[in-house]
């Protein structure tokens, strides 16, 4: 049985991931999702469980300010930046 | 010469840095061509690095046992004032205004880091095909794949230009390429070396480890990468040194083959190597038994869902504001987020993070995200209840020896179901060794992985050391057809 | 007409006073320069990392003690992921399973008890602002990682002044709590409102509209009193309350649908990789337990009866952590509390609210005003010098020795022969006065008193010219 994804859901996750599909790889990528999905179905089996704690619980982090970060390194890889800000295009309230 | 080989001659002064160093560069311009395992050489600073790990060894004070020796590193792990690109479009611009903790590390051990190592875009891939500097290419056989993603790495070390290198394994990153190239590589616990300033895949599963020409380099490097660091919080070190516990004995030790590792669909050259390996490892003293091992049909959707799922989530952050690629003209903010991660991201990298934004989605994450952690548990589970009754377990580290270039990509399914024997290794974030165990019929390098129980690295070195002390598969090289 | 009464539930921001960011060692300091607090965490670069700052979980739970809430002892943080340009990792990390606190609430004085649903840990995102030059928007994210709770009331409030009242009893027990500073133009408290009306008596709640990021008491009270008009007017037309979030605009006093994108967000939480549980033993519980601050309910008891303050004054005083921090401070140094809470009230806010200012911001050391009392209560210097003493310390002049030196306040002292010439002189021009006094009238000492001490022009000690008076009256 086919595993149920559609357009639809393909342009849900888009938005939800900011990413489009370039022209054409639509189909071939709708079918590479149902493949993947319909084989991760298998976890269905398994019982649900409590997590474990399996992380090493490190000491949390006293309040003490670091040294400031230079800002001109900070920001070095902005494409686009004024007056110290990131500039991103303007935002519809 | 193993990365401690070059070492030694240098600490005894038998051989000068700048030697050393001037080599490796003129190996690499030479071979780099054929296989492109480095996609950066720095020179100025590596020259000025290596003129004072000169005067540190001409005063008998150097800094570590790996004082002056050139490596290569991912281009994900961040380098202070170099390029980390991820092998991406996305950063192929960017310069990092940090160093990772465990680029500190090796800094401070005196190693030189002039070489960029090529990878799968973002560590996503098994083959190292999805970069944006082209593939790399299997120094064995160049019309393979090393493995991925830390081929460069891998490839690098195997074709002799660097005696050692540093990358990345999240599903088997390290480990498989490691086999593929027939070099030693150590997936360390998790846990053991800090992530901060490695540019994060799968925040659960992602480790840092060493690639070099035998366990004894694994064991040098990780010593100086591990420790315990403030500034990641789930990152504790490890509890004792691995290197001065390689002390070449593995009598008694009991070493479990998990059947359910040997079973269908594993190549029976590989199969073949790995059980004569077994049989080494009982010449040496050890007890090698069969052994049942739970959950291994779960770990690959296990091991996709949360791998994805985090991913979709650590790579939101690219959208062209702050750094990286930056799409022209985007009249709103969603535009250029839109337009900058279509363009700036590869295939496979779109496509993970598709899968992560599902698993994770309302009315999704029950069925799968949850799931996958009570997979998690179970496999965990599983390895503990073997450690009870072994001190290692010995398996393929994938299913066949290296794939042609080109084939894998065309089916990702299949390509994520290679995986089969790493991925299970990273959910319970045991350490694994990756270490040459022979080559098949077409004299393709086969390798086998020691597991161990969670932070006994030390044990897993000592394990691969013993094997490597009395044989020779490690000493194989390929000779590289020039380009 | 059917009637209906409104429900209304807030969610309230509070940025607690640490020092650090929650994640990393950035300044939270207010305002500065674009992006001069931040780092590679803050700033979501690529290989960072969170670091959670330990005093973050101690204020939380500070704040949780304050107002009644069960402590949640094993935490986890959960990641909130959307896209904006405010938020640099493109996820929040927050709490959306396992929330620090649970329960507890406030009462308010209508009898009413408004409980809490909850309270959790979160980080802040950035600041935006237009810049109409290059019509973009520019993007600080100083702001990005300062420690918030989130505190989540059950839809108990019924009107404005229930929402106010509710509000501003919370500032003030966090304030007195030590977790935050109030200071609302620094956006230290903002509230999103969350109202439907229901017919009286029914128990479904209605669909409800929301008023995001509220930073002012009078704008929420007027949104709050629009709204529920504007909602009942759609009720009683027949028509259905449509569920959205709606912008409120001071200068129009209305609210306006904002786009229904905001409504469809999938934030696909998921449990925070980089952070492990943190635990709250028992030791650690008992700790926190003790370091809770006495409370303004308490407070007031005691200032009522230990202080022996009158009762105007402590409920002024109640309201503000910083005014009775100076003045137990003060009290410790040895002033009396009448005095202190005298100048506290008189003199002190008076400063403030020529300036502009909050209790929270005051800077004046208690030892300046300890120095200033006590300098005018012992008659060295005049009650105006003291005040011109104050206002130099307040503007930063804190050394209060230094300052009457360098002006000159100090009284000379006048001697002994002058003073009982200046009382000799007023009872002889004032015969009548000494008459009535004699005669049993005790106000007319106080008006001998005035007149001695005007004519020796405020160079004697008081209490000495009414000794001396007194005497000099028996005789």
């Amino acid at each position: 049985m086919e595993f149920e994804f559609g357009r639809e859901d393909l342009k849900r996750l888009q938005e939800l991931s900011r990413l489009d599909i370039p022209e054409g790889e639509e189909e071939q990528t709708l079918t590479e999702l149902r493949r993947i999905l319909a084989f991760m179905e298998r976890l269905s089996a398994v019982k649900d469980a409590d997590e474990e704690g399996s992380m090493p619980v490190g000491a949390l982090r006293a309040d003490e300010p670091a040294p400031a970060f230079d800002r001109e390194a900070l920001m070095r890889n902005a494409k686009r930046k004024k007056d110290g800000a990131y500039l991103a295009p303007q935002t519809v309230e | 010469m193993t990365a401690l080989e070059l070492a030694g001659r240098l600490h005894k002064r038998e051989m000068r840095v700048l030697d050393a160093l001037s080599e490796a560069q003129k190996k690499t311009q030479a071979l780099n061509p054929s296989v492109n395992a480095v996609t950066e050489w720095e020179e100025t600073e590596t020259l000025r690095a290596a003129e004072q790990a000169q005067k540190r060894i001409d005063e008998g004070k150097p800094l570590s046992p790996l004082d002056g020796v050139p490596i290569g590193v991912k281009d994900l792990i961040c380098i202070k004032d170099r390029r980390t690109s991820c092998a991406s479009r996305m950063l192929a611009d960017y310069v990092s205004p940090y160093d990772a903790t465990a680029a500190a590390h090796l800094k401070a051990a005196g190693l030189l880091l002039p070489a960029r190592c090529n990878m799968d875009e973002f560590a996503m891939g098994s083959t190292t095909e999805t970069s944006v500097y082209g593939p790399t290419r299997n120094p064995w056989d160049l019309t393979r794949s090393p493995g991925g993603s830390s081929g460069g790495s891998a490839a690098a070390v195997a074709a002799g230009m660097l005696p050692a290198a540093i990358g990345s394994d999240t599903g088997g990153s390290i480990r498989q390429p490691a086999a593929y190239c027939a070099v030693t590589g150590m997936k360390p616990s998790y846990g053991a070396v800090s992530r901060y300033g490695l540019v994060a895949y799968a925040s659960s599963l992602d480790q840092i480890g060493p690639f070099g020409g035998d366990a004894a380099d694994c064991a040098a490097l990780l010593d100086i990468l591990a420790g315990p660091d403030g500034r990641d919080a789930t990152c504790s070190g490890l509890p004792a040194p691995c290197f001065p516990a390689l002390s070449g004995d593995v009598r008694g030790i009991r070493i479990g083959l998990p059947r359910e590792y040997f079973g269908e669909g594993l190549d029976e050259e590989v199969r073949a190597r790995i059980l004569e390996a077994a049989d080494i490892f009982r010449e040496l003293g050890a007890d090698v038994e069969e052994c049942s091992l739970e959950g291994l049909d779960l770990a690959i959707p296990a091991y996709y869902v949360l791998a994805c799922a985090e991913a979709s989530s650590n790579l939101s952050r690219y959208d062209g504001l702050k750094y990286g690629y930056r799409a022209e003209d985007a009249e709103t903010p969603d535009s250029l987020y839109r337009r900058s991660r279509t363009e700036g991201f590869g295939r496979e990298v779109r496509r993970r993070i598709l899968l992560g934004s599902f698993v994770l989605s309302a009315g999704y994450y029950d069925a799968y995200y949850k799931k996958a952690k009570a997979a998690r548990a179970l496999i965990r589970r599983g390895f503990d209840a073997a450690f009870r009754t072994f001190d290692l377990l010995l398996c393929p580290v994938a299913p066949s020896t290296a794939p042609r270039l080109g084939e894998s990509l065309q089916d990702p399914l299949k390509m994520y179901l290679s995986d089969i024997y790493t991925v299970s290794v990273n959910l319970a974030g045991l350490p694994g060794l990756s270490l040459p165990c022979g080559l098949d019929g077409q004299d393709l390098p086969v390798g086998m992985q020691l597991i161990g129980p969670r932070f006994r690295d030390e044990l897993v070195l000592r394990a691969g050391d013993a094997f490597q002390k009395h044989t020779r598969f490690h000493l194989n090289k390929p000779e590289v057809k020039r380009a | 007409m059917t009637a209906y009464e409104a429900a209304i539930g807030l969610e309230v921001h509070i940025e607690l006073n640490t020092r650090t960011k929650i994640f990393c060692g950035c300044s939270t300091a207010f305002g500065g320069e674009p992006n001069t607090h931040c780092c590679p965490v803050c700033s979501g670069l690529p290989g960072a990392l969170p670091r959670l700052n330990r005093a973050v979980v101690e204020k939380a739970v500070l704040a949780g003690l304050a107002l009644g809430c069960d402590i949640r002892r094993h935490n986890v943080f959960d990641r909130k992921n959307y896209f904006y340009p405010d938020l640099p990792k493109a996820y929040q990390i927050s709490q959306l399973y396992l929330p620090i606190c649970e329960g507890g609430g406030l009462l308010l004085s209508s009898g009413r008890f408004v409980r809490i649903r909850e309270i959790h840990m979160e980080e802040d995102a950035g600041k935006l602002v237009h810049d109409p030059w290059t019509e973009s928007t520019l993007c600080d994210y100083n702001r990005c990682g300062v420690p918030l709770i989130e505190i989540v009331t059950q839809p108990d409030l019924k009107c404005a002044d229930e929402v106010t009242e509710f509000l501003q009893t919370l500032k003030t027990r966090l304030e007195f709590a030590g977790v935050t500073d109030g200071k609302m133009q620094e956006g230290s408290l903002r509230a999103d409102l969350n109202i439907s009306l229901r017919p009286v008596g029914s128990s479904t709640l209605g669909t409800r509209t929301e008023m995001k990021n509220m930073n002012s008491f009078k704008a929420i009270h007027k949104a709050v009193e629009v709204e529920t008009q504007r909602q009942a007017e759609i009720l009683n037309g027949g028509g259905r309350v449509l569920q959205e979030t709606r912008r409120w605009d001071g200068n129009k006093d209305a609210s306006f649908a904002m786009r229904s994108k905001e409504n469809a967000q999938d934030y696909r939480y998921f449990p925070e990789p980089d952070l492990p549980p943190v635990d709250i033993d028992d030791t650690w519980m008992q700790e926190l337990k003790d370091a809770l601050p006495e409370m303004p309910d308490v407070k007031r008891e005691r200032y009522l009866s230990e202080l022996r303050l009158p009762e105007r004054d402590v409920n002024i005083l109640c309201q503000s952590a910083p005014l009775c921090r100076l003045l137990e401070r003060c009290v410790d140094l040895g002033v009396q509390p009448r005095s202190a809470a005298n100048w506290l009230l008189s003199e002190v806010l008076k400063l403030l609210n020529e300036r502009g200012l909050e209790p929270a911001d005051l800077a004046l050391p208690a030892e300046s005003l300890c120095r200033v009392i006590q300098l005018v209560e012992g008659g060295k210097i005049g009650r105006a010098d003291g005040r011109n003493a104050l206002q130099a310390a307040f503007d930063g002049q804190t050394n209060v020795d230094e300052y009457v030196a360098r002006n000159g306040l100090l009284r000379e002292e006048a001697g002994e022969a002058d003073l009982e010439a200046a009382v000799r002189q007023v009872l002889a021009e004032n015969a009548d006065a000494v008459a009535s006094f004699r005669a049993g009238k005790q106000k007319s000492f106080g008006f001998l008193t005035g007149q001695c001490l005007k004519a020796l022009k405020g160079r004697a000690d008081p209490k000495r010219v009414s000794e001396l008076l007194r005497r000099m009256l028996e005789q």
